[in-house]
């Protein structure tokens, strides 16, 4: 029997997702995404659509390979863009009436009086919504696989990965839409409040993320403070000790060297001074940075307290990137389109393009990040494990699924 | 095995709680429905019907509950397998065709994809739905999907079926079919119990009846032994040119009591009479069912040398046994519609 009612639902489901025309829809607007990215190559002039080359900075055979370009796209457009917020969008308005219009009066008495539990009917029911994400999801990859393994030459299993992937993410969202439908049983209520909760989750996550890179900058300016403080206090432990020196008055001195020896004296004393106030200076900047860090260290650890009992979506979303991709070729793309950047910079201006130290080290200002904080912080990032980015997620999961079971289970419809 | 199809004891239902009113909706229902009859559930808006219903149909968590659905413990989900339901107000999915609707149900009852499918089309021609079974439900007019909600509700065979108002939306033909399947129903031994407002046609078909009022039972069993005590006869009667209400005086003198035109016969049945004028026929009514009760007082009255014009068994319809269950007897107002509020 169990078959038969899961079978029977199953069917409906695709059914009902038939008659939305949404589903086609969808999956009309995934094969064009494939097709436009299966248009885009690279060879050794730059980027080539269909058969028109276009040179776009780094992006040419001799710095990116075939293989990194194409799942940089996947990545990039099919999977960041289309998957993560296109193709999303669609699927929670395809998917937003199905636990409201389940639940309506009539419709929901005549599923409650057939012989299958409550708790089996709503989580079947939750899980047929997921389906709609499921087929979406793995036509998409099984599209993009083949697509960069015949034009990328790479033949990429771990693309598949965005199946679970997708499907994990899109459930984050949904038990939310259901939990609401079934409170509301008003579609759009489901629909609205659910991206509202996204936008939360996403503001979340970028004031987390800024967070930590405001406060590994102010770490950062503070070992650099730190490491140009020791050789300042011995530049002016020198100039005092010349001082000192200089002050002691020689026998027999005559009053011509007197006169030298007092003038060098003062300019020493007004080098001193300048390496005085920079002292001061550093010291009170030093202070002030070691403040912030503590403020911004606080502050972070609030909000990444409160991102852990959240779901991780874009961390979530983050995990085929870093399956696909390493942290070096990433860096290396990065480099070289920093390095063009500087290029036309320098062009512009006349002056010298900096040096790779300077590049790395770097900053214009105290509000420009240095290339090492921002890597140190996709490292921190990139370094979340799995298991706390899936199993938080997973854990805020099932406690809105279960008051939403419990809701379903005890009401009088 | 029990010959009760339906057995409930003590049924309660509070609605509501600490944040909202509190409305008492059933009131310690008992009420039997035996095996294989067809047992009408009357009563007006708001007097729980559909609430029972519902608590047999685990839709509704009943708030006390005692009893048993085809000998199962009321709320015993696989017994649900063995009842088909048509709820007052449903919906069927507008995407599926009518022979969709029946399978997916028939399914979700657990019955096998071969079975469901030849018991859709032999169900949907039963309805009277055949020609239109591969149309969609969005294009139906009402009386179709109640049709085919009725379809439905047989697809597993079952055992009982529940019917809230199915001939809601249908016309006199679709009325005359349903009442005709409830008819079929009972021969094959199935239980139907239906839940109308249409009280002309349970009394057609119902072999039993419960009254519903207020979240209480107020009376149930059959329109015979409800009606048994509300029974009369009623005898009209004339004279010629004279003085009827002095004939009648004089006929049944022994009866009447002594200056009333009422009294009692010898059984203890009472006996009235209703004069409009001297002149015109005099109506006299016997309550009882009985028709050998009302010989010795035709007897007086030939002998008397009246005419007697008619002699009519009177028997309440059940609209006038809901009329009384619906009207207050301390005020003669017909009661409010809905459930009490409070606990």
């Amino acid at each position: 029997m169990v078959l038969t009612q899961g079978g029977a639902m199953l069917l409906d489901a695709y059914r009902e997702l038939n008659a939305k025309k949404m589903f086609w829809i969808t999956l009309a607007l995934s094969a064009f995404v494939v097709l436009a990215i299966a248009c885009v190559g690279i060879n050794d002039k730059g980027v080539s659509v269909l058969w028109w080359t276009f040179p776009l900075g780094v992006f040419n055979s001799s710095i990116v390979s075939p293989a990194f370009f194409y799942k940089f796209v996947f990545i990039n457009f099919g999977f960041k863009f289309w998957l993560t917020w296109a193709a999303t969008i669609l699927a929670l308005i395809s998917t937003a009436s199905l636990i409201p219009d389940f639940v309506t009066g009539g419709s929901i008495d005549l599923v409650l009086s057939k012989p299958i539990g409550r708790l089996r009917l709503f989580l079947t029911k939750y899980t047929m919504g997921l389906l709609f994400v499921g087929l979406q999801v793995s036509v998409f990859s099984a599209a993009s696989f083949l697509v960069i393994g015949v034009r990328g030459g790479a033949w990429e299993w771990k693309i598949f990965l965005a199946v679970p992937l997708v499907l994990l993410f899109f459930s984050f969202l949904y038990c939310v839409c259901a939990l609401i439908g079934l409170l509301t049983r008003s579609t759009i209520a489901a629909l609205l409040l659910t991206i509202l909760f996204w936008f939360v989750i996403f503001m979340v996550d970028t004031a987390e993320q800024s967070l930590l890179l405001f406060q590994l900058n102010a770490e950062d300016r503070v070992a650099s403070i730190e490491k140009k403080a020791a050789p300042l206090a011995e530049s002016i432990a020198k100039q005092q000790a010349a001082i000192a020196q200089l002050k002691e008055e020689p026998a027999g001195e005559s009053a011509e060297d007197k006169a030298k020896r007092e003038a060098q004296i003062i300019t020493m004393q007004a080098s001193l001074s300048g390496f005085e106030l920079r002292q001061q200076s550093s010291t009170s900047s030093l202070k002030d940075y070691q403040n912030s860090e503590l403020l911004l260290s606080r502050w972070h650890t609030a909000v990444f307290s409160l991102k852990t009992i959240l779901p991780k979506t874009s961390e979530t979303m983050g995990i085929l990137e870093r399956s696909l991709t390493s942290l070096d070729e990433v860096a290396k793309l990065e480099d070289a389109q920093e390095e063009r950047r500087e290029e036309r910079r320098t062009r512009r201006s006349g002056a010298t393009p900096p040096s790779d130290g300077e590049r790395a080290q770097g900053r214009n200002g105290p509000d420009d990040f240095s290339s090492a904080v921002t890597r140190k912080q996709q490292e921190i990032i990139r370094s979340r494990s799995v298991w706390w980015i899936l199993g938080t997620s997973l854990g805020f999961e099932a406690v809105v699924l279960g008051i939403a079971c419990l809701i379903f289970s005890r009401r009088d419809f | 095995m029990t010959d009760l199809a339906i057995d409930l004891r003590d049924v309660d239902k509070l609605y509501g709680g600490a944040f909202s009113k509190r409305v008492h909706a059933l009131r310690g229902i008992d009420m039997q429905v035996g095996r294989g009859e067809v047992f009408g559930l009357l009563g007006p808006n708001g007097a729980g019907k559909s609430t029972l219903v519902k608590i047999l149909m685990t839709v509704i968590r009943p708030t006390r509950a005692q009893g048993n659905v085809l000998g199962r413990s009321v709320g015993h989900k696989p017994t649900l397998a063995r009842v088909g339901y048509l709820p007052e107000h449903h919906r069927f999915p507008d995407y599926l065709t009518g022979r969709q609707v029946v399978e997916y149900y028939g399914a979700m009852a657990g019955v096998g994809r071969r079975d469901r499918k030849q018991r859709a089309a032999q169900l949907l021609d039963f309805v009277g739905m055949a020609r239109w079974a591969d149309t969609r439900v969005r294009g139906y007019s009402k009386g179709m999907r109640q049709r085919v909600g009725i379809a439905q509700t047989l697809v597993n065979k079952p055992d009982l079926v529940i019917w809230d108002e199915p001939t809601d939306g249908v016309d006199p033909v679709g009325r005359r079919d349903i009442r005709q399947m409830c008819v079929e129903l009972k021969r094959q031994g199935t239980t139907v119990m239906l839940n109308s407002h249409l009280l002309s046609e349970l009394e057609m078909v119902c072999d039993r009846v419960a009254i519903l009022v207020q979240g209480r039972v107020s009376s149930q069993g059959t329109i015979n032994d409800l009606t048994v005590h509300r029974q009369a006869y009623e005898i009209e009667v004339s004279t010629g040119d004279s003085n009827i209400d002095t004939a009648i005086r004089s006929s049944l003198s022994g009866w009447l009591d002594p200056g009333a035109l009422s009294g009692t016969l010898p059984g203890g049945e009472s006996l009235s009479v209703t004069l409009d004028s001297t002149h015109a026929p005099a109506l006299l009514r016997v309550n009882s069912a009985e028709a050998a009760v009302v010989q010795p007082l035709l007897d007086a009255l030939r002998a008397s040398r009246l005419t007697i014009r008619a002699v009519k068994p009177i028997r309440p319809s059940l609209e006038d046994l809901f009329m009384e269950a619906v009207t207050d007897p301390t005020t003669g107002q017909t009661l409010a519609p809905g459930a009490k509020e409070g606990a």
